[in-house]
């Protein structure tokens, strides 16, 4: 059997217990795992752990949280990794895009300049060779006139062209894993279907693995063929989108695909 | 969340600290005509008791007019400390007045203030404050409180507009408005609370600042009248004594510079318990 | 059903001057009474600034806007104060539209005291009324609206929004930053809710999925126009416009 691109098993989550109160757990041991080329879709409604479990994934945590567990990431346990060793694979082998790209970049930079930041981070030495590799992967994204728009700064482009950035930093260096939390909850409705559409075409023409975390079922059954529904810290469900739709069995899985059922109309 | 902020000084030992010499002072100042072992003015015997060192009878020592120092120096509480408390409270009402004038009429009023703001305060306040005084000749301590405090207004009102103007953008101001808030139920109400702790903070500033300012003032003779003691002028009478009779210059030093340290620190543990409260919020 | 709201050729310019850039670029629409109009459009189309304009939230460089037959733009004073009593709002952010350092209860009752509207026992006996209605709980009252979720601070905000008896309400992308379970929740307690008391909604939004639900017609808005108006059913079945099909087409296509 050939290994799991990621395997996440039983990982736990804890809100510290600051001041003398008990820890509050978030996640209460999450298995589940992604083949390479795979797409999975993680499913919860606020509150059931899910951005918890992106950030624990990349060790990008906030100190007050603690995790536990195993993670394994091509063969690397990444819970135990050093910091320079997750760096080194951040960017290169997992990327992650956030929900608000207004604040995930530096505002005091040119957007060309963040994505090239990218290439120089991990050992790209040559100034202008990054910045054009930048240019070039901006184009690939969608950004209209790539050449001009990377010049400005983030507060200049609208949120759709800001996530296109952060996609293109993402994977300008061709990650096997790219964790997308929620990326176009911040976004307009026709926006977030390009945004989506690219999302979709780029793991395809790459062969890239995609783990999409979001509510909306919508958002993820476009894109993903198999979905893990989390619940108050744990999985669910964990099955073929298509199997979800049709006979969704946990109550809460239910009343995520209810949530996004067209409305029947009464005359 | 007033509630929260008082929780989180009460449990830290700096403003304890702080606020319990701030206290001390204040009722030492109150109560000096009962506590005060003799009368600050009275000069029994200027020669025989003249600069007497720190003993039983007189635990600060006497000044070169045989007066008690301890005496002087709570009476002097009175004045300092009144003073400095009178134009505090003056700079910072009509600081946050007049920066709130600015930000919810703007317009040219906001034009006026802001301009008057700008322009004053390069003015180093000291010398404002002499040349007032100067100009108005030897004065009482209410017209101290006057124009000490009429000259500090100028960081609060700054401090005040840009808070109001940040809130009055919020979306529940608007939901305000749109209830059919006046804009003064809307000042009252929503802007004044959210600004409060900033102005706590200011107002221990503005003490810190005033404090030494009338001290300054009436070391040179132009602030507090003797034979009315203050701090600064218990320290011009003791001038030519100063390598002679440490007292005289110790106890009113350390009395200015306790309660301007403890005003900065409750002026620091205030600022800390209030980011932990926007945290919160 | 008779028009409740009529509005006609109004135009907001953007920083209120004249010859400006503008956000609503003569705009017509009338909603009747006790219906459901949604008003639809990429952000940007000017559908926050109608909806805000007509609540006299931001001033309108011209156009008209009647309210049950009185010109709303024309309203001062105590005029002004009784329109505001009968058409009120629901903002999109439920972090930012409640005053963090005030009490729940505090909140709520903000609207009775302005419009002095009951006494102060009365007054907290509405309040704890409209908590339960809108599905929290009483003594919610003496809580900080930090306390909540952004779900539960809906709730608030639309009982704020009731305590002053309205007609019209203006539902400004209110369930748009919400997460689908909780935006179904509130969607179906403002449905509730307008069966209850009888009210008339103009629902802002930008996803035509959340419309589809709880619109009896929609409002196609882009760059400032009004482009194309029709029942919902109708709407879904054949959009005319670009626009409309545009946001049609953005809605997630689910392989059910």
């Amino acid at each position: 059997m050939n290994p799991a691109l990621l395997s996440v098993e039983h990982l736990q989550v804890d809100a510290g217990g600051a001041r003398g109160a008990a820890p509050k757990p978030i996640l209460r041991g999450v298995t589940f795992a992604v083949q390479p080329g795979e797409t999975v879709g993680v499913l919860g409604a606020s509150g059931s752990g899910k951005t918890s479990l992106a950030l624990a994934l990349l060790g990008l945590l906030p100190p007050a949280l603690t995790a536990r567990g195993r993670v394994l990431f091509e063969g690397h346990e990444l819970l135990t990794a050093s910091r320079g060793a997750r760096r080194a694979l951040r960017g290169r082998r997992l990327s992650i895009v956030f929900q608000e790209p207004l604040t995930a970049l530096n505002p005091r930079m040119r957007v060309g300049a963040q994505v090239a930041e990218m290439a120089r981070a991990h050992g790209e030495r040559d100034a202008r060779r990054a910045m054009r590799g930048a240019v070039d992967m901006l184009g690939r994204v969608g950004l209209p006139e790539a050449d001009v728009r990377a010049w400005r700064y983030p507060h200049e482009l609208s949120g759709g062209e800001r996530q296109r950035v952060l996609l293109a930093m993402a994977l300008l260096l061709d990650p096997a894993l790219l964790i997308a939390d929620e990326p176009t909850s911040a976004l307009d409705v026709t926006v977030q279907a390009q945004v989506l559409e690219l999302l979709h075409a780029l793991q395809r023409e790459r062969g890239m693995a995609l783990l999409l975390v979001s509510h909306d079922l919508g958002v993820i059954a476009t894109s993903c063929a198999r979905t893990v529904v989390l619940h108050d810290g744990l999985v669910v469900e964990d099955v073929p989108t298509r199997q979800l739709l049709t006979a969704p069995e946990h109550p809460q899985a239910q009343a995520l695909v209810d949530a996004v059922r067209p409305a029947v109309r009464s005359a | 969340m007033a509630a929260n902020t008082w929780h989180r000084l009460r449990d830290d030992r700096g403003a304890r600290i702080a606020a319990g010499v701030l206290a001390t002072a204040a009722i030492a100042a109150t109560f000096a005509p009962w506590i005060a072992p003799y009368d600050p003015t009275l000069q029994p015997d200027p020669v025989g008791l003249r600069l007497v060192s720190p003993s039983w009878q007189h635990p600060f020592g006497t000044d070169p007019f045989s007066r008690d120092v301890l005496s002087r120096i709570l009476h002097g509480a009175r004045v300092s400390l009144g003073v400095a408390a009178g134009a505090m409270l003056l700079s910072v009402t009509l600081g946050a007045a007049l920066g709130a004038l600015a930000a919810v009429v703007g317009g040219w009023v906001d034009g006026v203030v802001s301009g008057l703001v700008d322009v004053l305060i390069a003015m180093p306040r000291l010398l404002v404050v002499i040349a007032l005084v100067a100009t108005f000749g030897t004065l009482s301590p209410w017209w101290l409180v006057a124009l000490i405090g009429g000259s500090g207004w100028l960081t609060t009102a700054r401090i005040v507009r840009a808070e109001f103007r940040d809130h009055l953008q919020r979306e529940y101001v608007l939901a305000a408005r749109a209830l059919g808030a006046s804009r003064w139920r809307i000042v009252w109400h929503h802007l004044l609370p959210a600004v409060a702790p900033q102005l706590a903070v200011a107002a221990a500033l503005a003490l810190a600042a005033v404090i030494p300012l009338e001290a300054a003032l009436s070391f040179v003779g132009l602030g507090v009248q003797p034979p009315l003691p203050s701090w600064g002028n218990i320290l011009l009478d003791g001038t030519d004594y100063l390598t002679t009779a440490w007292w005289l210059v110790v106890f009113p030093v350390a009395a200015v510079s306790l309660t301007v340290g403890s005003a900065l620190v409750m002026a620091d543990r205030l600022r800390v318990a209030i980011a932990g409260e926007e945290r919160d919020l | 059903m008779s028009t409740l709201l009529e509005v006609r050729e109004l135009v907001v310019a953007y920083d209120g001057r004249a010859g400006q850039a503008r956000a609503v670029d003569g705009a017509s629409l009338d909603v009747a009474r006790g219906e459901t109009l949604a008003l639809v459009g990429e952000s940007g189309s000017g559908k926050t600034s109608l909806g805000r304009a007509i609540l006299r939230l931001v001033p309108a460089a011209s156009g008209r806007v009647r309210f049950d037959g009185d010109d709303v733009l024309g309203l001062t004073g105590d005029a002004l104060r009784r329109f505001r009593r009968r058409a009120q709002v629901v903002f999109q952010d439920p972090n930012a539209s409640l005053d963090p350092r005030m009490r729940v209860g505090d909140v709520i009752r903000e609207g009775i005291d302005i419009h002095a509207l009951a006494s102060r026992v009365d007054a907290n006996q509405r309040v704890e009324r409209l908590l339960v209605e809108v599905g929290l709980r009483a003594n919610d009252a003496e809580r900080l609206p930090h306390e909540f979720s952004g779900g539960e601070r809906q709730r608030i905000a639309i009982a704020r929004a009731l305590a002053v008896e309205p007609e019209f309400l203006v539902l400004d992308e209110a369930v748009s930053a919400l997460d689908v379970l909780v935006r179904r929740q509130v969607l179906d307690l403002l449905a509730a809710l307008q069966a209850a008391r009888g009210l008339t909604y103009l629902f802002i939004a930008h996803d035509l999925a959340v419309v589809e639900r709880i619109a009896t017609r929609v409002a196609v808005m882009q760059q400032g126009r009004i482009v194309e108006c029709a029942p919902t059913a109708a709407l879904f079945a054949a959009p005319a416009s670009p626009a409309a099909q545009a946001l049609l087409a953005a809605i997630p296509r689910i392989p059910w």
